[in-house]
């Protein structure tokens, strides 16, 4: 099921390097600094270069190997985790015992953003499905940060609600097109 | 066996099957894990002299990290905070530092305070025993139970006793020496009264006494300067560890985080956090406790008439004792107790108080410092505090003060209330997420 590290480097890498390089959002993974993922991830958009800057010195740099669980379904979510190069997959144990997968997510993703509201249990496992590079932001950071930089903390907090609000219309409206469908 | 590893055979570099390189590396970590282990039991024992300035200087950050807190909130930016907060530490030593060695006694204060307080102590317990000029046979008490107590005076007294270099010095205090004023008549009294056995024994026979007058008998052997530059050295640590910390911005617990296997990466955060708060608000709150108890027996020590400075002296230990859970007020009550021993007269504002009840005094004191810490400091101030079993308390106290003398006395406790919080966290997230 999960794809190899070869496999999917070969698809990811663009046709024309030249032009690649140019008009792609998207960096190597070891090329990419970690201000220039936080920027492009949607949470971190309205916050300045200094502002960034204040995040990027408190996120965690991780190292997941395909197959490593970046979290488990059921554990208590402590961070949120903004792919940094790689692919992670959303999976949730089936009934028959397989996983079945919900999405696949690339650089520029984030996951497990409820995490930075409190410590509910995680609704989904995430795999790497090849080696990845990941940015973890830790919910209590969060908070120390609405004591000491109240700006930056809210301004996050705005986009993580924009998100969620988003999330919510497109479950709602999910159920609703299933709901049709049964009628 | 080399028939399994055909990449040896060939002469090609070994490659470890999964199942081998899984055991390898359990090896490794465990052999490193042990090295780790070992190497720092044996540089915290080497090195124990520093870990008091160490544990001071990490707990003044500790209780300054909500200050720097909010400085940034406020808007003023790191560095100035952390140079506001240093140049507080830095004065607050010097000024803590010097009051300590103004109330301090000093050389001729200390002979004199121990010639007081073993003749006060003798003449109280005949006094107590009806051991009078008189009556020789003392009371019911003494009859029963005079041989052991008499051994037990006897072994305070051995403690108590001036050593002939300090007997010499007194003397010369006696009649004046280094500019300090003579030592009244009355304690030189008790001086001969207790050396009174020491002299027709030893001194009078050696003829001491008389070899002494001329010399310039200085107790200490070092000089001044080299005690200075000793602590110096060693309290040096102190401000660079608490300033370090303010200017560390999380790097150190980056650095141990990054070191975490991924699977337990989330839980330790989670950990992490969650100690650090336990911790931090354990040490705020102690803290807080400490300086009221020091402040009420400051007060009430004064209002039944001890003397300012050791009112001072005494509020300042009991509030560090009081670290320490059930032996904090014993030691308060030890040391006043024994000030009230040698108290030749009381400036109390309650009339009722005479220097024959000041120990009834003290013992009052303590029992409404104990009853205002347990109804009012303790609830309000350090609020769930962690509590430790009083076995545990005691261990942990004799423990600390053999392995590491008076630091290990006060700090003893700290020292379990974190590990216990540290440990009880650890397995506690570690079930909630499922590793254990």
């Amino acid at each position: 099921m999960i794809e190899t590290s070869d496999t999917n480097k070969n698809k990811q890498k663009p046709v024309n390097a030249f032009w690649g390089n140019i008009f792609s959002r998207f960096k190597a993974a070891e090329n990419i600094t970690t201000m220039e993922v936080l920027k492009l991830c949607p949470l971190f958009q309205r916050l300045s270069s200094r502002e960034l800057k204040k995040v990027a010195g408190i996120v965690y740099e991780r190292s997941y190997q395909a197959g490593e669980y970046l979290f488990e379904k059921d554990q208590p979510g402590a961070a949120m985790f903004i792919i940094k190069g790689g692919m992670i997959k959303i999976i949730v144990p089936g009934k028959d015992g397989a996983d079945a997968e919900l999405a696949t997510l690339s650089p520029e993703d984030f996951v497990g953003e409820l995490a930075l509201l409190d410590d509910t249990p995680r609704s989904a496992s995430a795999r790497a499905a090849e080696r990845t590079e990941a940015l973890a932001f830790f919910r209590e950071d969060l908070n120390e940060m609405l004591e000491t930089y109240p700006v930056i903390a809210s301004k996050i907090l705005r986009e993580l609600s924009i998100v969620i609000g988003q999330r919510l219309k497109a479950s709602n409206e999910q159920l609703y097109s299933k709901g049709i469908q049964h009628e | 066996m080399n028939e399994d590893m055909p990449g040896r055979k060939q002469g090609h570099p070994l490659i470890l099957r999964a199942d081998t390189r899984k055991k390898t590396r359990r090896i490794v970590f465990t052999i490193t894990a042990v090295v780790v282990v070992l190497t720092v039991g044996f540089l915290v024992w080497s090195l124990r002299p520093i870990i008091l300035p160490i544990i001071v200087g990490t707990f003044a950050a500790y209780i300054c990290f909500p200050l720097l807190s909010l400085f940034l909130r406020i808007g003023i930016p790191r560095p100035a905070g952390i140079l506001i907060l240093f140049g507080a530490f830095f004065l607050a030593v010097m000024v803590i530092a010097n009051q300590i060695g103004s109330i301090m006694p000093d050389e001729r204060e200390w002979l004199v305070l121990r010639t007081r307080f073993q003749y006060k102590l003798n003449e109280r317990y005949r006094n107590f025993m009806g051991l009078g000029e008189s009556e020789q046979t003392g009371n019911i008490i003494y009859k029963y139970f005079g041989n052991d107590l008499n051994r037990f005076m006897d072994s305070i007294n051995q403690v108590l006793h001036l050593n002939k270099e300090e007997r010499l010095l007194f003397m010369k205090y006696r009649w004046g020496f280094q500019n300090k004023p003579r030592i009244k008549d009355r304690y030189y009294e008790y001086f001969l009264k207790n050396t009174e056995s020491l002299r027709s024994e030893d001194e009078f026979k050696n003829g001491a006494f008389d070899e002494g007058k001329g010399k310039n008998g200085d107790l200490k052997k070092e000089s001044n300067i080299a005690v200075v530059m000793e602590a110096i050295k060693l309290w040096i640590i102190t401000p660079l560890v608490f300033l370090f910390l303010l200017i560390d911005d999380g790097e150190i617990k980056r650095f141990f985080v990054s070191l975490v296997p991924n699977p337990y990466f989330e839980v330790s955060l989670a950990v992490f956090d969650k100690v650090n708060g336990a911790i931090g608000n354990y040490l705020r709150g102690i803290l807080i406790e400490s300086l009221l108890v020091g402040i009420s027996y400051l007060i009430l020590l004064s209002i039944i008439g001890f003397e300012l400075k050791f009112a001072v002296m005494i509020g300042l230990i009991a509030g560090i004792a009081n670290a320490i859970p059930l032996l904090g007020p014993a030691i308060a009550l030890a040391i006043g107790s024994s000030y009230a021993l040698i108290a030749e007269n009381v400036d109390s504002i309650l009339p009722f108080i005479t220097p024959d009840n000041l120990i009834i005094a003290v013992a009052a004191c303590v029992l409404i410092v104990m009853i205002m810490d347990s109804a009012l400091f303790q609830p309000f101030v350090v609020g769930g505090a962690v509590q430790i079993h009083p076995l545990a308390v005691f261990i942990g106290v004799i423990g600390g003060s053999i392995l590491f003398g008076f630091a290990g006395l006060i700090l003893a406790i700290p020292t379990i209330v974190v590990l216990k919080e540290s440990i009880s966290t650890l397995f506690r997230e570690l079930k909630n997420y499922y590793i254990i």
